[in-house]
């Protein structure tokens, strides 16, 4: 029943943004309907705390019905609209704003290498066929007499058509005169024709080669004829606000109304807006998109296909497809050809997902002669290992601690992001470094790295990541749980609160490396290897590209070998779906790659101890056996 | 058809630790062979037992084993020295608990001056125990230290929470420490790593992994003691620090010794039940690779001195 006062406006400061919402609603629902940026790491579940809002003015509802009035801070998840309010949200709630880096590295240690070069010979092909009109003698129908066209030219048996086409083919055939220009999508087991065109048209072709990561999504626009690039794009995932890791998106998935068509419209809505972007800015237009090769976890190619995604969570962790067939882009709703065909790289199992397998393919790991370690250092640590041909990859789910989440001081690298600390000895004397020279806003992962360094090394912190509160330092002091150390302070940062670090976040990122590094050792042990047997370790996501690479290895997140052994990669995720895209070799490669990968379930009875001892030795500084590190220096020997 | 018996050889050695000076001091470790391995290799110091004195009587332990440790139990001096005269011990494991106390704790000095009287009386090494608490310990470790400095006590415990105060009174006042872990071997390295970081000596370490008793988890922290000196003697020198175990107080904390006749008859005597589990304790760790144990019960005591005779005994 409605009656006149079920409307209220909620106000957001320090937007002045005026949301309309029901009695009722919920308030971080309502907030992102109104396209507030705020965080959500856990998507609503009222564990993260992170949507913390401040209420100026005006009265709301707690889930448990306790009053809500000025000077409040609750968790907007938590909190029903009841009446108008007014409300700030704290620049610590709000999702780091920015443009997405989508540069691939240059100045970094190591090389990145640009690929071989990848014949061009895409997935959508573009075959000018000439057809011999028909006669009484000749009554072929007009799709057979193409399709016998199209064999003659391109020596393929099968071939069908998309209904568009279908619908068009008679006019178009003579009115060319029986010349045409076919657009076909080489479907494997079949050529499908998705379109018909004049003989003088330019046979416009561009392909979208993207790769959908859990945190960010960042997306090549490619001209199919010649395999140039037209652009590159990225953009935050905007299942973000679903949550933080794949889990906590498919407890979303599972566990909210329409939470599955949710987080597809998400994910769909972020590479639409790709899309737009990259045509405007190439000036052509998104129907000659006519292919979209996507590399994402298996989490994430089940959102975009609007799949259930709930089983992959749960033992014996089994995913709904690993390889999906190639959808129609009208199918999944983007805002390409309608006919465009849009493959996913085939995933290997719940947690090695496409995008491990893109990774794979375009760093030709089967390839290689030497051992080779593929490290991708994002939320799930997906590692492979290639030794003479074959491949072994787990998953050493390492948390998104160095994308900075889970860290109090953490943020993504955006402008303002520390990315290089160094300490002096004592722990008083600071220096650091900001993206694009901005103030501090927080510290983003390889920042991170350089940081749990440096306070090993200066002595603020000691093997076991503890303070050392015998520090006279008054960066150290004692805070709600335990001590925090201030980073940058207040002067200094944009939102005028000291940058510190605590306790927790610090164990936070010793429990993040020691994953990673007991993942690398699981591969190597499960062949009865050594890291010295280790010829070449690439370092694969775009957080792995200005990493300090001494500091990764004293703080034990790498092996101790030869720097010059690291090469960093970059998105190798997208350049292995930029290379299916163009090159059809490469897609049934990557099939051929996907089958033949074993998967190293880490939690599996048989691996789950020698993971978890792994992972507790792992849990210091570098690790408990310090051996294995001989070029870490030694730590705090000047404590007391 | 004979037989070749299989025999390991191990290229490492157990660190040699020394508690105590002049004549009394008592070396422990040094092996190169899992325990009582004879012919694998060395055990060139036997492993020792310390009484187990508190500095009031514990309010945990049964009538039986009060009344076995006699009207001494009073007094501490006496009952250390009861310890050396009557039962043989080797050494003291003076456990204080009393600083700890929330209502009128003891001083630190009044720790250390016990800690002293007992030194002087026996005239044995000393291991001095603090109650476990961080605050209360953090204060007394200093002062008792430094009371006893120059006899090459051996002081505990030091954990990876707290472990900085300790080692540096340990350093300054030249004795040896005790490195305590919840049973978990990669945090019983770290807690060595941590101390030798600190400038400690590796030879002046005690290694305490903790442990249950008899039927408390026993088997547990039998294969951590298992593993660590697997691990030592095959070259880990942050593992290859001499093992302390706790046989009589954890012990004392089971069912099975505190139960009452008349609660479980077909347990039998509870008086012989409280000898024969902390013996059995004690056997164990023995096996296991333990170094020193520390113990309550004097007829435990006198069957463990049986026990380790017979098993250092090569001929």
């Amino acid at each position: 029943m409605l009656s006149t006062n079920t409307r209220c406006t909620v106000t957001v400061m320090p937007d002045e943004a005026e949301i309309e919402c029901s009695r009722g609603d919920n308030l971080l629902e309502a907030l992102h309907r109104a396209e507030v940026e705020i965080k959500s790491l856990c998507g609503g579940a009222g564990t993260c705390g992170s949507c913390r809002v401040i209420v100026e003015s005006g009265q709301a509802r707690t889930d448990d019905g306790d009053v809500i009035s000025e000077g409040d801070d609750p968790l907007a998840c938590r909190t029903e609209v009841t009446a108008d309010l007014q409300l700030h949200v704290p620049e610590e709630s709000r999702r780091a704003e920015g443009e997405v880096s989508a540069d691939e590295p240059r100045h970094v240690l190591g090389t990145v290498r640009p690929d071989r070069e990848v014949p061009v010979d895409p997935v959508c092909q573009v075959t000018p066929v000439k057809l011999t009109p028909p006669s009484l003698a000749d009554n072929t129908s007009d799709f057979d007499r193409t399709c016998r066209a199209l064999r003659e030219v391109t020596g393929r048996e099968a071939f069908s058509a998309s209904h568009s086409v279908l619908r068009g083919m008679a006019g178009s055939l003579r009115e060319n005169d029986w010349e045409s220009t076919a657009l076909w999508v080489d479907l494997q087991t079949h050529g499908e024709l998705i379109d018909l065109l004049s003989p003088e048209a330019a046979g416009e072709a561009y392909g979208l080669a993207v790769d959908i990561g859990t945190t960010t999504v960042v997306a090549d626009l490619v001209d199919l004829r010649n395999g140039e690039s037209l652009g590159r794009a990225g953009e935050y995932n905007e299942q973000q606000r679903c949550g933080e890791d794949v889990i906590s998106r498919i407890n979303f998935a599972s566990q909210k109304d329409n939470g599955i068509q949710i987080l597809k419209e998400a994910v769909t809505g972020t590479i639409n807006r790709l899309i737009e972007q990259l045509v405007r800015e190439a000036g052509v237009c998104e129907r000659g998109i006519r292919a979209v090769v996507c590399a994402g976890n298996t989490t994430m190619i089940h959102t975009l296909y609007g799949l259930d995604p709930n089983n992959i969570r749960r033992q014996p962790y089994i995913p709904t497809v690993g390889t999906v067939p190639p959808l129609r882009a009208a199918e999944i709703e983007l805002n390409t050809d309608p006919d465009a065909r849009v493959f996913s790289l085939p995933a290997v199992g719940s947690f090695v997902g496409g995008d491990i397998v893109a990774g794979a393919l375009s760093s030709r790991l089967t390839e290689r002669e030497e051992m080779t370690l593929l490290v991708d250092i994002g939320t799930n640590g997906e590692i492979v290992l290639a030794a003479g041909g074959s491949l072994l990859a787990c998953s050493a789910s390492a948390g998104p601690a160095f994308e900075g989440g889970g860290i109090s001081c953490g943020t993504r690298a955006v402008p303002g992001a520390v990315e290089r600390f160094r300490i002096a000895p004592g722990g008083d004397d600071v220096t650091y470094r900001t993206i694009g020279g901005q103030p501090a806003v927080g510290v983003c992962g390889t920042g991170l790295i350089d940081l749990l360094d440096s306070l090993l090394q200066a002595g603020v912190i000691n093997r076991s990541g503890r303070f050392n509160t015998e520090l006279e330092s008054d960066r150290l002091r004692e805070a709600d749980e335990g001590y925090e150390y201030v980073l940058v302070p207040g002067d200094e940062t944009r939102d005028g609160a000291d940058l510190t670090i605590e306790t927790a976040d610090i164990r936070n990122l010793i429990r993040s490396k020691a994953a990673i590094y007991a993942g690398i050792r699981m591969l190597l042990t499960n062949l009865a290897l050594d890291e010295d047997a280790v010829g070449r370790i690439l370092i694969a996501g775009g957080f792995g590209t200005h990493i300090n690479l001494d500091a990764a290895v004293s703080i034990g997140l790498f092996p101790d070998i030869e720097r010059d052994r690291f090469q960093f990669v970059g998105n190798s995720a997208l350049r292995g779906a930029r290379q299916a895209l163009i090159d059809r070799d490469s897609m049934r490669d990557a099939q051929e790659l996907a089958r033949g990968m074993t998967y190293l379930e880490l939690s599996a009875d048989e691996q789950a101890a020698a993971f978890m001892d792994e992972f507790v030795a792992a849990e210091f500084l570098p690790h408990t056996e310090m051996e294995r590190f001989p070029s870490a220096a030694p730590g705090d020997t000047s404590a007391l | 058809m004979s037989l070749t018996p299989v025999k390991k050889s191990w290229n490492h050695q157990i660190k040699e630790v020394t508690i105590g000076t002049g004549e009394s001091a008592v070396t422990v470790g040094g092996e190169t062979t899992l325990p009582f391995l004879h012919d694998e290799g060395d055990m060139p110091n036997p492993p020792r037992i310390a009484l187990d004195v508190f500095d009031a009587v514990p309010d945990t332990w049964t009538e039986d084993l009060i009344e076995a440790t006699g009207d001494e139990i009073n007094d501490p001096v006496e009952w250390a020295q009861k310890g050396v005269e009557e039962w043989g011990v080797e050494l003291i494991s003076l456990n204080l608990t009393q600083h700890a106390l929330e209502e009128d704790p003891a001083s630190p000095e009044d720790c250390a001056k016990l800690a002293e009287e007992i030194a002087e009386a026996t005239g044995l090494p000393m291991i001095v125990w603090g109650a476990g608490e961080e605050e209360p310990d953090r204060d007394v470790y200093p002062v008792v230290s430094q009371a006893l400095s120059g006899q090459r006590c051996l002081l505990g415990s030091a954990s990876e929470e707290s472990y900085k105060t300790l080692t540096a009174t340990c350093i300054a006042d030249g004795h040896n420490i005790i490195g305590e872990s919840p049973i978990d071997i990669n945090i019983c390295k770290q807690v060595n790593i941590l101390v030798t970081d600190m400038g400690m000596s590796e030879d002046r370490i005690v290694v305490f992994p903790t442990n249950g008793a008899l039927g408390y988890g026993l088997e547990y922290a039998y294969s951590i003691l298992e593993r660590t000196r697997l691990a030592a003697l095959g070259g880990d020198r942050m593992m290859a620090m001499p093992i302390i175990i706790r046989a009589g107080t954890e012990s004392q904390r089971s069912k099975e010794v505190k139960a009452k006749e008349d609660e479980f008859p077909e347990w039998g005597s509870r008086a012989d039940r409280g000898i024969v589990w902390e013996a059995t304790t004690a056997t164990s760790y023995l096996q296991a690779g333990a170094d020193i144990v520390t113990m309550n019960h004097p007829e435990a005591i006198r069957l463990i001195r049986q026990y380790i005779d017979t098993f250092m005994n090569t001929e």
